[in-house]
């Protein structure tokens, strides 16, 4: 079933990854304190139940990665282009950064045109254009028909 | 029988102007996601939740069923004529449909597929009328016990059915459980996973963990793979009239793919994928020309389409009945009962039964009007195919980013969906199923109530679990669905060996 390039490295780091999950959900459950009235249905018997699970699953996706097995921990493809990553990535932090500065209507056009670009559209004009009418639209369909808030940003008053 | 009494009740609530216009907005806005790829029931559902909490409860559920079900109608076109499947249940439509299309007989493959989900829809849905009031009753008989055995069966089902392989629905599930984790404890007032972040005391929001994982997961997972983005859209030909042959073809498929739809959707199973594979595969079995399975066979469009269809209508009985999501969909819908205040389950049916059975009869009328959306206006919807993927994509994270940020105005749940986007574009990148990693958030808490209450009752003593016969029944069952792979595994093995051994001199 492994393409290659598609490597067993993805394996390990997942099957790692979610070690350190579960050592994480363990020690945020050892150190609470707990009422020994609640012992026997404490807050942690779920998180311990959690830790337990992840672990095996961890260990049985190692072991079918090292052995080459069939629940090997690999991508159907080795193909990946991370200018699409990451282009979506940053319009999506753009929108965190920027949504109660610049307001909504920016923000959300500088997302729509990143993730445009992450999928290689070759049109600037045509997309900021699109942008900007589908983060306005959005904005007055949301604020004034269905009374949800979203902030206006830099166009306080205007819109 | 007091179900029809409860029906012709529930038809005088959708009949009023007002649920059916509710009933037409559902199906339409269904279809249009159906048909659009990367924008399915749950993530609609999802954002559309801040949008509807205004809204009357009985409008705002028949939209979502009708959503629900348009949203299986509308995933078959866009398999049929651009061989990328619009919805998970949709898949095997694409490799025979594609094919028919290909061949100039798309519209052939639209018309069974679109019939097919009505008699299948329909069906369903007149099982569900009539299964719903016996799972009542099955239910009042439930206590906490019975209520956590029967979820940890569901857990099992989930995570052995939902994907490719056990050991990744596991994972999905255990992530899913582990989101839920997060917040104050109720009973106890001890903070879980929180890290100190004041907004995350309230727990994550069901509706970032699902925007994140299905919208920007799948936008960021579409965007690193340029092999799966440029699908051409094939034009649609012939008549819709489907011919005498065809007809006759189609007919026992779209029945047997109701009986394999529908037990898959009521059983905490699960989905509507693997019933839609199981029937491919009774058709390929059953057809008189098998050489026509790979190039275009009818058989293969007619049998999923209606098991997908039946599927959701089985979907509906535990999740009204019991207030158990057996599918991604289902748990968001769950989430919007709580949403409105509201428990299903079997005092659902008592204390809401306006809203439950205006319901049910919305999905007779939906699937009447989905038949009619679809057909004779097919050509109107194959145009959505034409808006440039980039464009698509775009619309669906700002859209995205609107339902996000509205639930609490917080930039936090904008980081949260990135962080789970991330998470959803490694799960989808490396095969691991998303959808028991929502079912895990939703019932895991549910879950954990449960089994305090029949402990708290109990008074701390953990045998109730295996002394009530109902309760160790769903264990038993939990632990047969757990141990299946693995007892096939070893049989297959032992099968080989024997083979060998036979063949050898």
């Amino acid at each position: 079933m492994r393409l290659p390039g598609a490597g067993p490295k993805a394996g390990y780091v997942i099957g790692l990854g979610l070690i350190v999950l579960a050592a994480v959900i363990g020690f945020d459950a050892a150190r609470m304190q707990v009422p020994p009235a609640y012992s026997a249905y404490g807050p942690q018997i779920f998180p311990y139940i959690a830790v337990v699970a992840l672990t095996a699953s961890a260990l049985f996706l190692l072991w079918q990665t090292a052995a080459g097995r069939p629940d090997a921990v690999c991508a159907d493809t080795d193909k990946l282009e991370w200018t699409g990553v990451v282009a979506i990535s940053v319009g999506l932090l753009a929108q965190v950064f920027l949504i109660e500065r610049l307001g909504f209507v920016l923000s959300a056009a500088l997302l729509f045109f990143a993730v445009a670009w992450g999928f290689r559209s070759r049109r600037p004009l045509r997309d900021a254009v699109v942008a900007l009418l589908v983060s306005l639209v959005t904005y007055l369909v949301f604020t004034r028909l269905l009374d949800l808030q979203l902030p206006p940003g830099i166009f306080e008053g205007i819109l | 029988m007091e179900a029809l009494d409860s029906l012709m009740m529930g038809f005088a609530t959708a009949l009023t102007a007002t649920n059916l216009m509710w009933s037409l907005v559902g199906v339409t806005l269904g279809t249009l996601i159906g048909i659009l790829p990367g924008i399915g029931p749950a993530l609609t559902i999802a954002l559309l939740l801040p949008v509807t909490a205004k809204l009357d409860a009985t409008g705002a559920f028949i939209m979502f069923a009708g959503l629900y079900y348009g949203a299986m109608y509308g995933g078959s076109t866009t398999s049929i004529l651009l061989n990328t499947p619009g919805e998970s249940g949709t898949i095997i439509t694409a490799l025979e449909g594609n094919r028919m299309a290909r061949k100039g007989r798309g519209a052939a493959a639209l018309a069974t597929a679109a019939i097919g989900s009505f008699v299948a829809g329909t069906i369903g849905t007149i099982l569900l009328t009539f299964l719903a009031p016996v799972f009542v009753k099955l239910a009042l008989r439930f206590g906490p016990a019975e209520y956590f055995a029967l979820m940890v069966f569901a857990f099992t089902a989930a995570s052995a059915l939902l994907g490719t392989s056990m050991v990744r629905g596991i994972v999905s599930l255990v992530l899913g459980v582990a989101i839920g984790l997060v917040g104050i404890d109720v009973l106890t007032g001890q903070i879980r996973l929180a890290f100190g972040v004041p907004a995350l005391l309230d727990g994550i929001d069901i509706v970032v963990v699902a925007v994140g994982l299905f919208a920007v997961g799948e936008a960021l997972h579409i965007a690193s793979r340029p092999d799966l983005r440029d699908a051409e859209v094939l034009a649609v030909k012939g008549s819709l009239w489907m011919t005498r042959e065809e007809w006759k073809r189609s007919f026992k498929p779209w029945l047997r793919g109701t009986a394999i739809g529908f037990p898959f959707g009521v059983l905490p199973a699960g989905g509507s994928e693997i019933p839609t594979f199981l029937s491919y595969f009774v058709e390929k079995r059953l057809s008189k020309k098998p050489e026509e399975f790979g190039h275009g066979a009818i058989e293969g469009v007619a049998g999923p389409e209606a098991a997908n269809n039946a599927a959701v209508a089985g979907v509906l009985v535990p999740l009204l009945t019991l207030g158990l999501p057996t599918s991604a969909t289902a748990a968001i819908l769950l989430v919007a009962f709580q949403q409105y205040g509201l428990q299903p389950g079997p005092l659902l049916f008592t204390g809401s039964s306006t809203l439950v059975w205006g319901l049910i009869a919305s999905l007779y009328i939906g699937n009447t009007m989905l038949l009619v959306l679809n057909l004779p206006l097919v050509g109107l919807w194959v145009r959505l195919l034409a808006i440039p993927t980039p464009l698509l994509y775009g619309g669906i994270l700002v859209f995205s980013t609107v339902g996000v940020y509205s639930l609490n105005r917080s930039v936090v749940d904008l980081v949260l969906l990135y962080l789970l986007g991330l998470l959803g574009f490694v799960m989808r990148r490396y095969a691991f199923p998303i959808a028991p990693c929502v079912i895990g958030l939703i019932l895991g808490p549910m879950a954990e109530q449960q089994f305090r209450r029949a402990l708290q009752i109990s008074q701390g003593d953990w045998s109730v679990f295996v002394t009530h016969p109902l309760s160790l029944f769903f264990l038993v069952l939990a632990l047969l669905v757990f141990l299946t792979p693995f007892i096939l595994q070893a049989l297959a093995r032992r099968m080989a060996v024997n083979a060998q051994g036979s063949a050898a001199p």
